[in-house]
């Protein structure tokens, strides 16, 4: 089921939030890596950036 | 940005360095930060002084809590806005990762994972400072058992193998060249895409009734042999490898509450494993369900849209299935109930399809899809596909697995500090 990979290209300059919001995602539920890094929600990507949305798997 | 009075910043400042309030101490410096006016915060007498009484609060709630996030936060926020510049006069310093060159580079790296831009004066005040706050505390506590002094190498081996924070549990497994070692003598196939490895080993609980006891562990790890074995030669080629690659999940005997967790290589080149727990993963995989829900219903409206189907069947249908698929009370069992509900609404509201052989069969990949359960093992074999497929990195598994905020990624970094932070003490005490 989780092998649903949906290759998305950010057309304009937004927040992670914004991202989020658009993809109808609920930050506290999924993980996202910018560059391969964790950012907050209000770090800015545009086209050029390379982001990883996976639902999260819970730590102990 | 926020507009911060210098003087009103003071102010607060002092205040909360009198009353020793480190909240409200991060929440000032926090606002500093934002700040488009830049404070000039070498006018607080003894500011390091007093930052350092803070810290040491931090630390000392932090060992009493399990939870860190406040000791980290001061130091980060101190190091932004610089506060560990030596302001005073003094005698020229010999700089500290000079006086320890085989720790220092591991510790370095560690510091950059945790604070990213840092200078040589943090360096110092992380060297020289933070140890003589950390043996402070340790000089007056006792071991809650037998209530003899604690020792720093029993600290140390307490933190390599048992860490525990932000009730993530940690377990060391083993050094990387024993786990090698079993890997090669002991691998059995799991199923066609994985391998399973049983380790037996035991660790010694040092502040416990009896510290001398040893306490036995059995686990079942799973394993992608052929990531393994670029970590394996990864590991050859570059000696230290610091960004914490996944090695593999334990699937029974592990350190979560249902036994499960997930293990990766350490830059001490150790093999550790963090908790995971299946109950809290379980919303996470509801919520994604949910999501998965939407995208179907979305994609079903236009679908009967573009088909030309009367606008009352289209609503009613989806309204239909938005109330019949309650993701929290159903799931892959409920899947031939569902579909049968389904043929029965069609059948009781006239609807005619156009294509009935090729609807329903959309109608049920997608349902298989939505209601099918996610095992733990799913979700780590998806991590693996991906890597194999240079979509993720080995090193991002351990950022997407979380508590909360906290990573196992951060985890495992916060270890890290704590035994590079003892091992420095154990040597200025050689001194």
């Amino acid at each position: 089921m989780e092998s649903q990979l949906k290759k998305l290209i950010v057309e304009k300059t937004m927040t992670v939030s914004n991202l989020l919001s658009e993809l109808g995602l609920e930050s506290q539920y999924f993980a996202v890596l910018v560059d391969g890094k964790r950012v907050d929600l209000e770090h800015v990507i545009d086209a050029s950036t390379e982001i990883i949305i996976l639902p999260r798997i819970a730590g102990g | 940005m926020i507009h911060l009075n210098e003087t009103e910043a003071f102010h607060k400042l002092e205040l909360y360095f009198k009353t020793k309030n480190v909240s409200k101490l991060i929440e000032i410096l926090q606002e500093a930060c934002n700040s488009e006016k830049e404070i000039d915060f070498s006018k607080i007498k003894d500011l390091r002084f007093k930052l350092s009484s803070c810290v040491k609060i931090a630390l000392e709630a932090g060992v009493m809590s399990s939870d860190f996030s406040n000791f980290f936060k001061i130091l980060n926020l101190a190091n932004l806005l610089r506060l560990f510049r030596i302001q005073e006069k003094s005698p020229p310093k010999v700089k500290s990762s000079k006086i320890f060159p085989n720790c220092s580079h591991l510790f370095l790296e560690n510091l950059r994972a945790l604070f990213q831009n840092i200078d040589q004066d943090f360096i110092d005040y992380i060297m020289d400072d933070v140890p003589l706050l950390a043996l402070d505390l340790i000089n007056n506590r006792v071991t809650e058992f037998t209530g003899t002094k604690i020792r720093i190498e029993d600290l140390k081996q307490y933190v390599e193998n048992v860490f525990y924070a932000y009730t993530l549990r940690t377990r060391k497994i083993a050094n990387f060249e024993e786990y090698i070692l079993m890997f090669r003598l002991n691998k059995k196939k799991h199923d066609d895409e994985l391998v399973e490895l049983e380790i037996n080993s035991v660790f010694q609980e040092v502040f416990s009734f009896d510290p001398t006891q040893h306490i036995e562990f059995e686990e079942v790890h799973v394993l992608d042999e052929e990531l393994f074995e670029t970590v394996v030669e990864l590991h050859q080629r570059e000696k230290v490898i610091y960004d914490y690659p996944i090695i593999s999940l334990v699937t029974s005997g592990g350190v979560g509450p249902q036994g499960k967790g997930f293990a990766y290589l350490t830059p001490l080149d150790e093999v550790v494993e963090v908790c995971s727990d299946l109950e809290q993963n379980k919303a996470y995989i509801l919520k994604f369900k949910e999501f998965l829900k939407s995208i179907f219903l979305t994609h079903l409206k236009k679908r009967l849209i573009d088909e030309m189907y009367p606008t009352s069947t289209v609503n009613g249908l989806i309204d239909f299935l938005k109330n019949n698929l309650q993701l929290e009370y159903i799931n892959i069992e409920h899947y031939e109930l569902i579909i049968n509900n389904i043929k029965d609404y069609f059948e009781t509201h006239g609807v005619e399809l156009h294509d009935k052989e090729k609807f329903m069969d959309f109608l049920k990949t997608s349902l298989f899809s939505i209601l099918t359960f996610v095992k733990l093992e799913d979700q780590f074999k998806l991590r693996m596909k991906l890597i194999r497929e240079k979509k993720l990195r080995l090193s991002d598994v351990s950022k997407l697995v979380s508590l909360g905020d906290v990573t196992h990624h951060d985890i495992l970094n916060q270890r890290q500090f704590f035994i590079h932070l003892l091992d420095r003490l154990s040597r200025m005490q050689e001194e």
